[in-house]
């Protein structure tokens, strides 16, 4: 984790294929609410209520309900609850805030349901002297924007890593592997000594992808990927065939467990926690998913991809945007400074062990 | 058994007297309520269903991301790119082996059942097991599937146990034949129920007269089950192929679901492939080629539903 915040240049991978498509069509901005303070906002989330993202927010909430006086109409919808929301906001029956994140932006905007969100970054932060803009990371208001500037207030950063519990390996959180060459050691290593040295539930597909895209992306850096969306011939490109060979390597190396594209969801990540097999590529959120089946004693840890060259990283965010259409959208501008407060945010990290983007919290401990 | 059962021509109606004088009658009750009687169902149902329909098939002729975006004109290209998209083609090849060979599975379970079922002990019990499968959620089906067929899974377990070699059920080469027959498995019960309860409308002395005639189980079914369901039958064919181009939960609980990810190429059918289209994915939704994918399918469903009406049509059987 340490080397994501520290080492390299983070940059919104996501959002730029998010961008592939053209967005059309005129500004919205917040239209209702005008003149007069409103005293309530919805908002509709697609955390489930039993789910830590959904207390910390909950937590602040009662908070900014407490001392501002604005009541929030929540509803905790869960992640299947909210495909009808686009039309829902279209139809000016939306909320005022809701969940999205930097692969949704395109999808939002194409629609023209973002309300321009550069008068919270400059927003003071309650009890802080600092502005929004002011605390969240570069990189971040990065991920969380498009060419017509910022779609979405972050919460949460999230990118792609190696997994490997540190208590059971530490060798590895000792000196991970920095090259191709050291990692394919490594997994051989493993191989010989008896274990599995990569778990993947290869039948998602995007799951599989990552390993092409970090053995692109780390190597040659922002746009790299991008290109492939965007030009067919950088198909053509060296270095694209390189990056497939390494995962041809992996995947007829036999460092993946037996059928390993036959693995549905989640059962290769459950067995990774329980100490089944050494490594598992995936998002930032896999200690959160995996939390249960952990040994009392793991200590979740990650290296990046170890493909030499530029060492870039991906990285997209989680993260609130307001309804354009929405009747208060100056209300929930307020609640998402509020939450930059340092006790909400740092509980992105200690709570709901993910990376807030707000370089100063605390990452997640395991 | 022939002397009970009569054929009726198909187009043989009960003669109504003709009683022309040539002068005006009064218009019967019957049809001066016919119009005040029709009109609510009509424009409720063009409201409802037509109105729509006919939008999505304006919504095909554009590009659109949905309501807010603005629609711009495409004419037939969203037709024409559906014939070049490689996603589209590979779903709709999926979908039509799924509609062929998961029918015929279907109804040759069911066929089974109603030369077993007709006379079996239990028959009641054993009809609302098989049927069971038809109620159960696709979420609970898809948690049960890893448990099953993953490699390490109870199926793999088993065959092991009795000295066969385990298989990648969920892999790219078998997912698709896996979810056809977890198809076969929820749906079969649907399509016995609905045949038993003709069969079960099947005189009994037919099959004693049978009996006693020597007929053996199979002529029983030839010469009597068969003919005397041949119409529900008919139904249910289109029945099946009405449902089987429009399945869809069932892939996402064999492959991603649970997750944020599109299901696996190999596995998609043209629904799914509609889904991800009209929902965008990750990317900016495209309603217009949804919609396209839509018109399409109805139209190869008409087309199907026709050569079904074709081919099951015969002079009804019915009893004197």
């Amino acid at each position: 984790m340490k080397q994501l915040s520290s080492r390299v240049t983070a940059f919104a991978l996501l959002g730029a294929l998010a961008l592939t498509t053209t967005a059309c069509g005129k500004k919205n901005g917040g239209d209702a609410a005008s003149g007069e303070e409103a005293n309530s906002f919805s908002y509709t989330a697609t955390w489930g209520a039993d789910e830590p993202q959904a207390k910390i927010f909950q937590a602040a909430i009662a908070d900014f309900t407490a001392q501002t006086g604005v009541k929030v109409d929540v509803k905790w919808m869960g992640r299947n609850g909210t495909d009808g929301l686009p039309t829902e906001m279209a139809a000016g029956r939306g909320p005022d805030l809701f969940d999205t994140a930097t692969d949704n932006i395109a999808k939002f905007r194409a629609q023209n349901l973002l309300a321009p969100l550069d008068d919270v970054l400059t927003a003071k932060i309650p009890g802080d002297g600092k502005t929004v803009g002011e605390v969240l990371s570069p990189a971040a208001k990065q991920a969380s924007s498009d060419e017509k500037g910022l779609a979405l207030i972050p919460h949460t950063v999230i990118s792609t890593g190696v997994w490997f519990d540190a208590t059971r390996h530490p060798d590895l959180a000792a000196r991970p592997p920095r090259t191709w060459d050291e990692f394919l050691a490594y997994l051989d290593k493993a191989k010989k000594a008896g274990r599995t040295p990569l778990g993947q539930d290869g039948t998602v597909p995007f799951y599989n992808a990552y390993w092409f895209y970090s053995a692109l992306v780390r190597a040659h850096g922002a746009g790299s990927l991008y290109a492939l969306g965007t030009d067919a011939r950088a198909w053509d490109r060296p270095e694209v065939l390189a990056a497939a060979r390494q995962v041809q390597k992996l995947a007829e190396g036999g460092y993946f467990q037996k059928d390993f594209t036959a693995t549905k969801f989640p059962a290769a990540q459950d067995r990774f926690a329980a100490g089944g097999y050494d490594l598992n590529i995936n998002g930032t959120w896999l200690t959160s998913e995996v939390k249960s089946k952990l040994p009392a004693d793991a200590r979740i840890n990650s290296f990046q991809y170890p493909a030499g060259g530029k060492n870039s990283v991906e990285a997209g965010t989680l993260g609130w945007g307001v309804n354009a259409k929405g009747r208060h959208p100056e209300a929930a501008k307020r609640f998402l400074a509020f939450f930059q407060q340092k006790k909400y945010t740092a509980r992105i990290g200690t709570e709901a062990l993910n990376i807030p983007p707000v370089p100063t919290s605390p990452r997640p401990a395991t | 058994m022939s002397a009970t059962a009569v054929r009726i021509p198909r187009d043989s109606r009960p003669s109504t007297p003709v009683r022309e004088r040539g002068r005006r009658r009064p218009r019967p009750a019957r049809e001066r309520a016919f119009w005040p009687l029709l009109l609510p169902a009509l424009v409720l149902y063009t409201a409802l269903f037509v109105g729509p329909a006919l939008y999505g098939v304006w919504v095909s002729l554009h590009r659109w991301a949905g309501p807010g975006a603005e629609m711009s004109w495409r004419g037939l290209r969203n037709y024409t790119s559906l014939l070049q998209n490689d996603a589209f083609r590979s779903s709709f090849g999926n979908t039509l082996v799924l509609a062929v060979g998961g029918g015929a599975a279907v109804f040759a379970a069911t066929f089974l059942a109603m030369t077993v079922l007709r006379q079996a002990k239990g028959r009641a019990f054993i009809r609302s097991v098989v049927f069971l499968p038809m109620i159960i959620s696709a979420i609970a089906v898809g948690a049960a599937v890893g448990f099953l067929l993953n490699p390490d899974g109870a199926v793999n377990e088993l065959l092991g146990a009795v000295g066969i070699e385990g298989l990648p059920w969920l892999g790219p080469d078998l997912v698709f034949r896996c979810v056809i027959a977890g198809l076969v498995w929820s749906s079969t019960g649907f399509y016995i129920a609905l045949m038993m309860s003709a069969v079960d409308a099947i005189p009994p002395h037919l099959y004693e007269d049978a009996h006693l005639s020597g007929a053996t189980k199979w002529e029983q079914f030839r010469y009597i089950t068969l003919p005397l369901t041949w119409d529900v039958f008919s139904v249910a064919a289109v029945l099946w192929v009405v449902n089987s181009l429009k399945v869809f939960e069932i892939v996402l609980a064999f492959t991603t679901g649970g997750t944020p990810g599109d299901p696996p190429l190999e596995a998609r059918t043209v629904a799914v492939q509609q889904y991800i289209t009209v929902s965008g994915g990750h990317t900016v939704p495209d309603l217009g080629q949804g919609a396209a994918m839509g018109v399409f399918v109805v139209l190869v469903t008409a087309v199907l539903i026709l050569l079904i009406r074709r081919v099951t049509r015969r002079d009804r059987v019915e009893l004197s």
